[in-house]
């Protein structure tokens, strides 16, 4: 540049300095403000707390935030809106839980650095569902020491709330963790219920403790409760309390029995409560109720069937004692899954044989009338069979079936066999004992006779078959031969009319015809008798009797007659 | 108790269970006379949850189950319905979860920190929204007899499709939800 372009750029300088004083500082980007850092938020139930970091200079810096929600309705107005508790802070942090309502939908959060009339720009967004990053808050607690225990009552985290984080309150598992308030005390963890008693404590010793609330589905455990140190009370032992509660059930009978190791003048309750009510906040002391039949009974042994009204709930039982002055006792309390504690009994089986087949039928145990047990155990039957003989004792051979009737075949027969069976479920993991022994002998086997038999029966009748065609085929084989060797005086079928008259009747005595025709009849069988023919034409002729042949029809024919009889005589 | 080569025995008893407490709570409600009819709403049931996989079924019943709880537990319309299937019903459920809770707890750390997590996690919550639109529902209407009616008809449709749900995934079969939408045109 030269000299006067130099002077000209000095002259005006100044003049930039001071436009550049008098603009306004909010050029593009230009401002010395750092926008904040490591946006995050804290949520507690319902309480939200946004917290950040600053680390620019921080006189007179007030901070401002903005926040989206994004609902169900996706609409196109995605536009930021000032989040209330945020605006102008001093602090790195704010507290907003006015502004969300929806715990399920996406939002997202931004603040930034303002001085006067500075704004830094925009920090990071946060975004964020409610829901996945709350904390479960701590639950109240309310404590009482009574005789040795401690009885507890724990009010979820968001009681008396109207807006609540945790909808499902009831889904909260309470987790206690409690130690001796002395030095190097063990510390231990038991899961409780909302209302609980703390037991297998030391009388007269001070327990410190603390609860939280947690949410099995996804390991979420709250904050604890502050610490409560609470002393036990003396234990005051009741000699006549029940012990040893004990459950027996078989076939969906249920029982209880439980002994008194001092034997006084007690009357027992049995009573009972339904499962599901522990687990509500409510006080369910006054819930217990009396089982039917087992109430101011003198036995140690009840039997509590008809309380057990769903066979998928649990339940609970206590006995109650009363002694003869008045004092009541109540024993621990006994919990009841129906169809886990529960024994299958054996079923009953009857077998019966026929030919070489084994019918086996099986009675479902609890009697056949009763189909609660296959009901509610999908119960399979094995069946287990094996010879009973006396030299050796063979290895049982099983089956397994669904149904109550079986049949097993392949058997040797007059054999004894001996069956047993046993119920089993696959579902609860559970089988009965065996039935009793049913053995039955299998018949001798009456086929190998009868095989025998119609193998014989069916030989003769081919063989008289066979006997009875060759018979005839010799029959036949003789006439032939008879006919061609012998053949017989049959006269030929021509003169048969003529001759055969002739010759039946002369043979057969005619004592009704007169002597005089019987004189001319002679004569002419004399001559018939004879060669000559000729005389034997005219004699004809000269009889009357014999007018039944006329003398013109014969002539051709007897012609030919004639020479046949010639033939026949010689 | 939910070793793997029990699975196929765990499923039986579910859906038996399951078909239990729909009974129960068919049973429970009262008349559902005719004025209750222009009371009912679309609740918006997640149809997702049909679409969920075999793996996840037992997780989504187990959340539903716990929202059905709590839903029944107070402000019921005693006097009206009967208070021994109440009881059953809900003992039911109860004993339901407690035994969902030991499968699920052990198909669940499989999952941790990871994509299915957060799938999970996004069908947990429609089931939330879902129940929340019920106790809305119930608490706009103050409880009535009516509101109950309806949002029993409602639960009992989604027994049902669980256990059309429990079945398919069960025994790898496609059922149709027919009698689920028949039931609620009763």
């Amino acid at each position: 540049m030269d000299g006067a372009g130099r002077r000209a750029l000095a002259l005006l300088l100044p003049l930039w300095c001071c436009l550049l004083a008098a603009a306004p500082r909010r050029c593009a980007g230009q401002t010395d403000l750092k926008s904040p850092q490591d946006i995050q938020v804290y949520v507690v139930n319902t309480n939200f707390t946004l917290r950040w970091n600053y680390t620019g200079n921080d006189t007179n810096v007030t901070f401002s935030a903005e926040y989206q929600w994004f609902g169900d309705l996706k609409t196109s107005e995605t536009e930021w809106k000032e989040l209330p508790g945020c605006q102008n802070v001093t602090d790195t942090e704010c507290d907003f839980s006015s502004a969300i309502t929806e715990y399920y939908d996406t939002h997202l959060v931004r603040v930034r650095a303002e001085r006067k009339e500075d704004k830094s720009p925009w920090s990071s967004v946060f975004e964020m569902i409610p829901y996945f990053i709350a904390q479960i808050g701590p639950p109240e607690i309310h404590l009482q020491s009574v005789n040795g225990v401690i009885k507890i009552q724990v009010s979820s985290p968001e009681a008396n709330q109207v807006r609540k984080m945790w909808i499902s309150q009831l889904s909260f598992k309470y987790n206690l963790v409690i130690w001796e308030n002395s030095s190097d005390a063990e510390v231990r963890s038991q899961s409780i219920f909302p209302t609980d008693t703390i037991s297998d404590l030391a009388p007269e010793t001070t327990y410190c403790l603390k609860v939280q609330a947690t949410l099995p589905l996804y390991s979420q455990e709250g904050l604890f409760s502050p610490i409560r140190c609470v002393k036990t009370t003396r234990k005051v032992n009741d000699l006549f309390c029940p012990a040893n509660l004990k459950v027996f059930a078989l076939n969906m009978k249920f029982h209880l029995h439980w002994n008194n190791p001092y034997k006084q003048h007690v009357n027992y309750t049995v009573q009972y409560l339904i499962g599901y009510l522990k687990k509500l906040h409510d006080d369910y002391s006054e819930k217990w109720l009396n089982v039917p039949r087992c109430e101011n009974i003198t036995n140690t042994k009840c039997n509590f069937t008809s309380i057990i009204t769903t066979t998928s709930g649990f339940y609970y039982l206590r006995v109650q004692a009363m002694s003869q002055y008045n004092k009541s006792c109540l024993s621990n309390e006994v919990i009841i899954d129906p169809l886990r504690i529960n024994e299958i009994g054996p079923p009953a089986v009857k077998v019966d044989v026929s030919d070489v087949l084994l019918h086996v039928r099986i009675s479902p145990p609890g009697g056949s009338e009763n189909e609660i047990m296959t009901e509610h155990y999908y119960l399979s039957y094995q069946i287990m069979y094996r010879k009973n003989s006396s030299d050796n004792e063979e290895k049982m051979k099983v089956k397994e079936i669904k149904q109550t009737i079986a049949t097993i075949s392949d058997l040797t027969p007059s054999t004894q066999y001996c069956v047993k069976v046993k119920a089993f479920s696959e579902t609860y993991n559970k089988s009965s004992p065996f039935s009793n022994e049913e053995c039955i002998k299998t018949p001798e086997d009456k086929r190998l006779p009868l095989i025998i038999l119609a193998t014989f029966v069916t030989a003769l009748i081919a063989v008289l078959v066979v006997a009875v065609l060759f018979i005839f085929f010799l029959y036949q084989a003789y006439n032939k031969i008879k006919y061609v060797f012998f053949p017989s005086c049959k006269p030929p079928l021509n003169i048969e009319g003529f001759g055969g008259q002739l010759f039946g009747s002369p043979y057969l005595p005619t004592a009704e015809e007169p002597i005089e025709s019987c004189y001319v009849i002679e004569s002419i069988i004399e001559e018939v008798n004879q060669i000559d023919f000729k005389d034997y034409k005219h004699s004809k002729q000269s009889s009357r009797d014999s007018g039944n042949y006329s003398n013109d029809d014969d002539t051709s024919g007897s012609k030919g007659s004639e020479g046949m009889l010639e033939k026949e005589i010689i | 108790v939910c070793s793997l080569p029990r699975k196929k025995e765990m499923g039986k008893r579910r859906i038996k269970a399951n078909y239990q407490n729909m009974n129960f709570l068919r049973k429970m409600g009262g008349y559902f006379s005719q004025e209750c009819l222009n009371e009912t709403t679309d609740f918006r049931f997640p149809m997702l949850i049909t679409k969920v996989t075999k793996k996840n079924v037992t997780v989504v019943i187990y959340e539903f189950l716990q929202h059905t709880f709590q839903l029944f537990s107070r402000n019921l319309p005693e006097g009206t319905w009967s208070t021994s299937n109440i009881e059953k019903f809900q003992n039911g459920i109860h004993h339901q979860i407690e035994e969902l809770e030991t499968c699920v707890l052990e198909e669940l750390p499989k999952a941790r920190n990871s994509f299915q997590a957060w799938i999970l996690k996004s069908t947990g919550l429609g089931v939330k929204k879902y129940f929340q639109r019920i106790f809305n529902f119930l608490k706009d209407k103050q409880y009535s007899h009516c509101s109950w009616e309806a949002v029993q008809m409602e639960l009992i449709s989604c027994l049902i499709i669980f256990d059309s749900l429990m079945k398919t995934t069960h025994y790898k079969e496609v059922k149709s939800f027919v009698f689920g939408f028949f039931v609620r045109i009763w």
